[in-house]
């Protein structure tokens, strides 16, 4: 049986659409093609570790300026996609690539 | 240029991997089995199932005998029944990554002990390599043939965690070492007992490495004594049953995981999921931060590893070719092989590695090993966890439901320390306060507060009481951290555990190792909240002698009146003293999905259960409360429609794009 659409936890989806393949938010919104990174097509906002809330308080400021957390936002609803914490100016993990 | 010598996986220059087909001298007669023999579902039943419990007796065994907490108590070990060419049949519900270490040990046997000085029945092997197939070197291996009429039938196999097994550092764990032979030694497989007779020149030489050669002896009279029950259990199923019965047994049930993990593998849609978490500190005193990056690639009915992407070899913060494996495969084991009750060797069938060697997560020699058990194997299973996570999130219902988020990347809540004890004698102890555990977020359902280390399903946490009668120490409390924005998400992580202690019947005592992360490492899934930040606190010069003089226990770190220590990621040893206070920490682990998302029942609920405050549950769950207390749904529709508005107005695109 050929798959019509894989669904990538409970928001995102990987769907046919006019014989092209996408990543497709939970609201529509298309964020890329099958073959790209979806969090290329997302609002990404970059903090401090720190500023996640209580419980990631740095305990050494140096280090952890080193880091940063991001967050990939649907440019249409907002829902959040996908946070990483990441070394700054390292690039997005592209670490959800299934096949249609 | 002239090209560089191709290592091979020899475990010697670099981790032993094994072909697909040994080479075995002929000297060595195998057990092959008839390929017709068929057996009655019932009589395969209960030859199954009385192997499984042999494993589980031999497992048993370990624990009752050996002296060590960590063994005793905790149960960080594995006890396997491989077959005749040392693949993994079953093992027991304990340290899941060291299953496939026991199939490398005993393969590199296979290949390099068959013709001299020979495999006969009775021997044991021990090896603590870790670039023939352990952890690290105090994760020591025992294996040993089981033999039928002259022929190898099969091989039961323990690996056990030795409190001390030499090198510079009590307990071993050589944070400052950068190169293997400022490690504790590494012993190859040798015959710790030949035909069934106890070599105590061997077990001497194991033994003399050790300050804590009386512990060490009596744990590895404890794994001894497991593979010899092991041993004589499945000789007498063979000759309760004969050995074409048995043997056919064994292999249906390999045959039978594996079309277990076949059928799961269907409901996968072909693609690639990577995972990469940072860690830092390669030797004290660095500042540098490091990548350990896996990547699965699921092609069909198999699964292609690699950790491309990983930082280059580097200090301490390695692990071999072994580490590699074994701590992918505990993950998969979860959530691909969570029915096989243990044998897992049909799911080890279906996994292929192409690790990228020289890296901190598949070091070549002389890279030191020993830290691994605390440092890298955590983190191994962390990055194959989320990537297998993301991989099992994208399956057809039922499966998807089986993904399960990172636990810890180090062993956090753990510490080792030494010094003389309440008895006057000197002691090295190994706390592990990871065992308490958490059970990370899933896609359908919150993890479980305090619900253990998924990858090690038989951990118990030690009792308090047990802990401070091993040990020169008192727990002050002991409790659960808050839900708050740790592991927050539409599903949030299970919680974690804080603990406080003093010392008691001693004046100091040395902690060589203990986590207190500079900056978060765990991952959240699929837009959910990372877990937070494991720490270690101290602080000096206390009232809590005082206190307690006064009929009050403390309850609460910050509240204590004291000097606080700075304390850092691999910091210097810290000496304790009499009047200090010290609190370890596991934090909650990975949340699923945007915490925006959450059923505001659920914010309810953590919140009347005084597990989430007012002001956390606004802030990170977006909830509004009626002013009678209740749920205010409309109120929380506004509001959370508000925060998606507020992401889309402030936000721009990051000029950043991701790797290709
Ligand atoms: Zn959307």
């Amino acid at each position: 049986m050929e798959r019509q659409q894989v669904l990538i936890g409970d928001n995102l989806r990987l769907a046919r659409v006019e014989g092209a393949i996408y990543f497709i938010c939970a609201c529509g919104q298309t964020l890329g093609s099958g073959d790209e990174n979806f969090k290329d097509y997302c609002l990404v906002e970059e903090s401090a570790t720190a500023s996640i809330g209580a419980g990631y308080k740095a305990s050494d400021q140096g280090m952890a300026d080193q880091v940063c957390f991001r967050e990939f936002f649907c440019p249409s609803c907002g829902l959040r996609q996908a946070t990483e914490i990441a070394r700054v100016g390292d690039p997005y993990l592209s670490d959800i690539q299934p096949r249609l | 240029m002239e090209e560089p010598e191709k290592l091979v996986c020899d475990g010697i220059a670099r981790g032993y991997v094994p072909p697909e087909v040994l080479s075995i001298s002929p000297r060595l007669r195998l057990y092959s089995s008839s390929s017709a023999t068929e057996v009655d579902p019932i009589t395969y039943e209960v030859i199954r199932n009385t192997l499984l419990n042999i494993n589980l007796e031999h497992g048993q065994t370990i624990q009752k005998l050996s002296i060590s907490p960590i063994t005793m108590i905790v149960r960080d070990f594995q006890c396997a029944i491989l077959t005749e060419v040392g693949d993994v049949m079953c093992l027991g519900p304990y340290l899941l990554y060291l299953g496939n270490m026991l199939a490398l040990i005993t393969k590199w046997i296979l290949e390099n002990r068959s013709d001299e000085p020979g495999i006969q029945d009775g021997d044991v092997f021990l090896c603590n390599d870790p670039y023939v197939g352990t952890s690290h070197q105090q994760d020591t291996g025992l294996t040993s043939p089981v033999f039928w009429e002259g022929e190898l039938f099969c091989w039961v196999a323990n690996s056990v965690h030795y409190s001390d097994v030499g090198g510079p550092v009590p307990g071993s764990f050589c944070l400052a070492s950068e190169d293997i032979r400022q490690d504790p030694p590494c012993f190859p497989p040798m015959k710790l007992a030949e035909a069934g007779k106890l070599r105590v020149d061997v077990e001497q030489l194991f033994l003399r490495q050790s300050r804590l050669p009386s512990t060490v002896d009596m744990d590895l009279h404890a794994a001894i004594a497991g593979l010899n029950l092991a041993r004589e259990r499945i000789i007498k199923l063979i000759q309760r049953y004969g050995p074409e019965i048995v043997k056919a047994v064994i292999d249906e049930v390999m045959d039978a995981g594996e079309r277990a993990v076949v059928e799961k593998l269907q409901m996968i849609p072909d693609g690639r999921w990577s995972e990469r978490v940072y860690t830092e500190v390669s030797v004290p005193g660095d500042r540098g931060i490091y990548v350990s990056q896996i990547n699965i690639v699921k092609e069909g009915e198999y699964l292609y590893v690699d950790n491309e992407g990983t930082s280059p070899q580097v200090g301490a913060i390695n692990n071999t070719y072994a580490g590699l494996a074994g701590g992918v495969l505990a993950p998969l084991t979860i959530m691909l092989g969570y029915d096989l009750a243990g044998t897992s060797g049909g799911l080890y069938r279906r996994v292929k590695f192409r690790p990228v060697f020289g890296t901190i997560t598949c070091a070549d020699f002389p890279a030191p090993i020993s830290t691994a058990g605390v440092y890298n194997m955590p983190m191994v299973v962390a990055t194959a966890t989320g990537a297998v996570a993301k991989m099992i999130a994208c399956a057809d219902s039922p499966l998807r439901e089986k993904a399960i988020g990172m636990a810890d990347v180090h062993a956090y809540g753990g510490w080792i320390f030494n010094g003389i004890n309440q008895h006057g004698q000197f002691f090295v102890g190994m706390s592990a306060g990871m065992a308490t555990g958490a059970l990370p977020a899933s896609p359908v359902r919150d993890g479980v507060d305090t619900g253990g280390l998924f990858w090690v399903p038989g951990m118990e946490a030690s009792n308090v009481e047990e802990n401070e009668m091993a040990w020169p120490v008192l727990t002050l409390y002991r409790r659960e951290n808050a839900a708050g924005a740790a592991g927050a998400g539409k599903f949030r992580s299970g919680l974690g555990a804080e603990e406080a202690w003093i010392l008691h019947g001693t004046e100091q005592m040395d902690v060589h190792v203990y986590m207190d992360e500079s900056f978060v490492k765990n991952q959240g899934m699929m837009g959910g909240n990372p877990g937070g930040r494991a720490f270690f606190k101290v602080k000096r010069s206390t009232d809590v002698n005082q206190m307690l003089a006064n009929g009050s226990i403390p309850q609460n770190y910050d509240e204590l009146k004291g000097e606080e220590e700075k304390t850092f990621f691999k910091g210097p040893p810290i000496v304790l003293k009499r009047g200090d206070i010290w609190c370890t920490n596991l934090p909650n682990f990975a949340g699923f999905g945007d915490p925006l998302r959450r059923d505001p029942e659920l914010v309810a609920k953590d919140l009347a259960d005084g597990k989430l405050t007012v002001h956390e549950a606004q802030i990170v769950y977006g909830l509004v409360l009626a002013t009678d207390g209740s749920v205010d749904v409309d109120g929380t529709s506004a509001y959370r429609e508000s925060r998606y508005l507020k992401r889309l107005g402030t936000i721009a695109k990051s000029p950043l794009k991701s790797s290709s």
